[in-house]
């Protein structure tokens, strides 16, 4: 009798054995499956943001709405080094990270929620990313170029110095008056050397004056020049003047070199002396509007001056780009003494 | 001393205290290999994040730099004939595509490579104001390294400096010039220019050859030079 019942406790506690064994395995089978679905779904979350990376790079607005959890399982969502990376937070799969890499600089505003909708923004300097929509300025990241030139170009072509004046006056103002819209509404000489120009703006009127000088001194093929040397903000400077084309329309467009540009390019290329020694480009160089007059007729530019080593550098950019289709030779660059680009 | 219901009893205790000892060490070993295998993932995760991007970083440099040499050589080509600017633009698209068409295949066996050809879509040229030339490519490309992280997208950006058009407008103006001038002054006349074209940054050659003068206008001020005309 007590034998039976050893038998049966030990057939009862096999049967127990292997429920549970079997239980196990069945658990560990379908861990292994979610463990597989959540890796899956993570990668692929990871994959997607990286191609809503690149859907933003032509500078649209691109959006990708999170999941709340990845198969189930909660996760975080983190970039570093143009690469999204989910980690799992919750179950068995904790710890674990899926990583995609985007094909741009990111530039990281807010990184959204799991739930929320993560907005990639492309610009000039990368694609935005944010949790929330952002408005971010598109103009420059494809330059829209206006053909045929417009009318400041013309404009500045038959008034040198007015030009010169104009433009250098218009980026102080830009300064002053950060953020906001402006453009020229007219200018008057005050006398042989100093011009009145007033601005309109959102907030009113601006009135400058820009002061510039004669030099005679040859700078390579330039036989002289009318530099603007000062630049002040005028107050009650409301006057009637000469109208004046829009130089935001020809900046926006291109068909101004702003003299942030101007300077990025003296200091991305490779010069070389007239002896073929190189010349290093000091990342100060002050930019100077200047109206140069050559052989060939008068242009706006942008005067730079430098040292380096024992040399004393001076020269002129072209402010304007020269259309080509123009039957007058145009003004691009001289200096003295001469420098080469060598790439 | 032991008895016979003692001994048929201890028989099931010791399977089932063996399938417990098992079932935990089942575990224990499961919970080890998770662990450990968490931790591999992490730094393979890694590395196949950094390789991908790697390889996704090579493939654009290259193929900026093979758009920037493709430009180059269509206006050098191109310009040599007096071509246009679409053949300067479909020359760089089939020199570009040529590249692509070779493949990066076997570069890196856990890494797959796909890239489609370039065409007008994709590929976009913009004639800056003075003459030159700025491309912008966004190529939906795939590179997939085979633990799972991928790159997609490929975008290019180059502007060389050669201005190509105001090269060929004043190599027209120069034929227009020739028209009219004896040939006996065509030395007279390449100095003229030069000196009027000097700050433009424009070199002019002119060549007597057979009776034919043969123009040369080069960018000076690109750093290398591009002849457009003959």
């Amino acid at each position: 009798m007590s034998g039976e019942r050893g038998i049966l406790v030990w057939r009862l506690l096999f049967s127990v054995v292997m429920a549970v064994l079997l239980l196990g395995v069945f658990l560990l089978h379908l861990s292994s499956q979610r463990s597989f679905e959540v890796g899956d779904q993570a990668q692929g979350l990871a994959n997607e943001l990286s191609h809503t990376v690149f859907s933003a790079l032509a500078g649209h607005r691109a959006s990708c709405r999170l999941p709340r959890s990845v198969g189930g399982a909660s996760y975080e969502l983190w970039i570093e080094n143009r690469t999204f990376v989910v980690r799992i937070t919750g179950g068995p799969q904790s710890g674990n990270e899926y990583r995609s890499v985007a094909c741009a600089n990111l530039v990281v505003d807010s990184v959204p929620e799991p739930g929320e909708i993560l907005y990639a923004q492309g610009t000039r300097e990368g694609v935005v990313i944010s949790a929330e929509p952002k408005e971010v300025p598109l103009e420059g990241l494809t330059p829209q170029i206006a053909v045929p030139p417009t009318d400041f170009y013309y404009f500045a072509k038959e008034n040198v110095r007015e030009a010169c004046a104009i433009v250098a006056a218009y980026f102080y103002a830009m300064e002053v008056c950060r953020g906001e819209n402006l453009d020229v509404r007219s200018y008057k000489w005050e006398n042989e050397d100093s011009i009145l120009i007033s601005f309109t703006s959102s907030d009113g009127c601006l009135s400058v004056r820009a002061t510039g000088y004669e030099n005679e001194g040859d700078v390579g093929l330039v036989d002289r020049s009318w530099i603007v040397s000062s630049i002040e903000s005028v107050e009650n400077g409301n006057f009637d003047g000469f109208p004046c084309p829009s130089v935001e329309n020809s900046v926006l467009n291109g068909w101004v070199y702003p003299p942030g540009e101007i300077l990025a390019d003296l200091l991305s290329k490779t010069w070389r002396s007239k002896d073929n020694a190189v010349v290093a480009v000091p990342g100060d160089v002050k930019l100077l509007p200047a109206a140069v007059t050559t052989n060939v007729s008068s242009y706006p530019a942008w005067r730079f001056e430098f040292s380096t080593g024992e040399n004393f550098f001076v020269g002129y950019f072209g402010m304007l780009p020269w259309w080509p289709y123009e039957n007058i030779p145009g003004f691009v660059f001289q200096s003295e003494p001469e420098m080469e680009v060598v790439e | 001393m032991s008895c016979s219901r003692c001994e048929r009893g201890g028989a099931p205790t010791l399977a089932v205290f063996a399938v417990f000892v098992v079932v935990c060490s089942a575990v224990a070993v499961a919970h080890f290999r998770t662990s450990a295998y968490r931790s591999a993932n992490a730094i393979q995760q890694r590395m196949a994040a950094d390789v991908t991007r790697a390889m996704a970083a090579s493939i654009e440099t290259e193929l900026n730099w093979t758009l920037e040499k493709a430009i180059w050589s269509a206006m050098y080509t191109i310009g040599l004939r007096g071509g246009t600017v679409e053949e300067v633009e479909n020359a760089v698209r089939e020199h570009l595509n040529g590249r692509i068409r070779r493949g990066w295949e076997g570069e890196h066996p856990s890494i797959s490579v796909y890239v489609p050809e370039v065409n007008e879509d994709t590929l976009l040229f913009v004639w800056r104001p003075d003459g030159g030339i700025e491309a912008i490519g966004l190529i939906p490309a795939k590179i997939e390294h085979v633990e799972g992280p991928a790159a997609y997208g490929i975008s290019l950006r180059t502007a060389p400096s050669p201005r190509f058009e105001r090269i060929k407008h004043v190599t027209e103006q120069i034929f227009d010039v020739l028209k009219t001038t004896p040939v006996e002054n065509i030395e007279v006349l390449e100095c003229e220019l030069n000196e009027n074209y000097a700050c433009e940054g424009l070199g002019i050659e002119l060549t007597l050859d057979n009776g034919m003068v043969m123009v040369s206008v080069s960018d000076i001020f690109s750093g290398r030079g591009v002849l457009v005309g003959s």
